[in-house]
């Protein structure tokens, strides 16, 4: 059992900062990102006991997937955010040195983000912010490589073009 | 806005980091949680599978959509097959009643598959007289189809199993085809003749033999002078090739 809890931990190290970002990206605040966080994990350490978890990353970013939905399922909470709510969002959720960090255009691309569709979201996320590649994508969102390559480049382009009205609405 | 710049910019996200204290705290929280116990051993694994699926029945047995959905499935069975008994050859239940009939002589004795053929058949020609009573035209030619082919199948096992007959087995064989062959007489009062079709002759060729065993069997016996005249007519008609009509007088001699 205490090799288990080693590998786990190991494995806990590893991604806990990838798996938090990938949550805290596609939620509102900075206290449910961390309970989504730890409810992954915690459902990843109870399979990594009862199973054999060849490729942990696929397997944590799944858990991290499915448990944003259910979140969002549950609450019967919309996953858009208005810009107008912005400030509210940060001022209740970050912590000083987070808001520190963060500048308007950081805000303004993760709301860009938050605003695309689900996959988009994850494909965005996983390749351009926690520099994976295609093959591991297409893993953990059970698609052809291809697809995810497709998705990867109209992504973007819808991400830009999220970006661009933002801009336009500030003018 | 570029593709590069929006690149760096999402980059930059990799700044979000969670907070370190909130980090041990969770891990801490998360590997101090229980044990389950299939981790421990594969018996205690299996155990738990066991337990799983006796735990998951009573949810499943007691869901209620599910009792739903099969009790409407219940009925709607057994209110086919009701149905289906009342229905003739070309109608769209007529299938379910011919199977039920062919599973109940499959799984009969195998004495007794050629009794109910002989039955079947008979019902088939009861079920064309209804259809040329009724004057139900699209099913006649379908009822008509049904008593050959079952005919048929009466003959097939006639040929197969003509050697274990029995005295007692062939009274009770000869009594079904008379039967049958006084209801095609009836039948054909509604100008339907089946009495010479090829189905009908090979069932009455099939009877050759055991008229023929019959016959040899009473000239080794004794006979009156009725019965040595009775004899003689069996005998004409076997010459003439009515073997049902001669196992038949046969049948009046063994009284």
């Amino acid at each position: 059992m205490d090799n288990y809890k080693e590998k786990f931990s190991q494995i806990y190290d590893h991604y806990i900062d990838k798996i938090y970002r990938f949550v805290y990206l596609k939620v509102d605040s900075q206290e449910t990102a961390e309970d989504i966080t730890s409810k992954v994990f915690l459902r990843g350490w109870e399979a990594f006991q009862s199973q054999k978890v060849l490729n942990p990353s696929a397997f944590l970013y799944q858990i991290a997937r499915n448990t944003v939905i259910d979140h969002y399922r549950e609450k019967g909470r919309t996953r858009i955010i208005s810009a107008d709510i912005l400030p509210q969002i940060v001022d209740r959720g970050m912590g000083l040195e987070e808001r520190a960090i963060l500048s308007s255009e950081f805000e303004e691309v993760r709301l860009a983000i938050q605003n695309l569709k689900q996959d988009y979201q994850d494909i965005i996320i996983c390749h351009y912010i926690d520099d994976m590649k295609v093959p591991e994508i297409a893993e953990i969102m059970g698609k052809p490589e291809g697809t995810i390559r497709v998705m990867l480049h109209r992504g973007l382009k819808v991400l830009k073009k999220e970006m661009e009205a933002r801009k336009v609405q500030e003018l | 806005m570029q593709e590069t710049k929006l690149i760096n910019k999402l980059k930059e996200l990799q700044q979000i980091k969670p907070r370190k204290e909130w980090v041990i705290l969770a891990k801490n929280q998360i590997l101090a949680e229980p044990k389950p116990a299939f981790a421990e051993s594969f018996s205690a694994r299996k155990k738990e599978s066991i337990f799983g699926i006796l735990s998951f029945l009573p949810a499943l047995i007691y869901q209620r959509k599910l009792a739903y959905a099969f009790a409407t499935l219940l009925f709607i069975m057994v209110g086919m097959f009701g149905f289906a008994q009342y229905t003739m050859p070309g109608d769209i239940l007529f299938s379910v009643k011919r199977m039920t009939e062919q599973s109940q002589t499959a799984f009969g004795a195998p004495e007794n598959q050629l009794k109910n053929n002989l039955e079947i058949a008979s019902r088939r020609l009861d079920d064309l007289t209804q259809v040329v009573k009724n004057n139900r035209m699209q099913n006649i030619a379908p009822a008509i189809k049904e008593f050959q082919a079952s005919i048929s199948q009466a003959t097939k096992n006639l040929i197969d199993s003509i050697e274990q007959k029995d005295s007692q087995a062939i009274r009770a064989l000869v009594l079904q085809i008379k039967k049958i062959e006084d209801n095609k007489k009836q039948l054909q009062t509604y100008g339907v003749d089946l009495i010479d079709t090829q189905e009908s002759k090979d069932l009455n060729d099939a009877l050759a033999p055991l008229a023929q065993r019959e016959i040899d069997d009473l000239e080794k016996t004794t006979l009156t002078e009725d019965q040595q005249k009775t004899m003689q007519t069996i005998k004409d008609l076997y010459a003439d090739g009515k073997y049902s009509d001669a196992l038949e007088g046969i049948l009046t001699l063994n009284k």
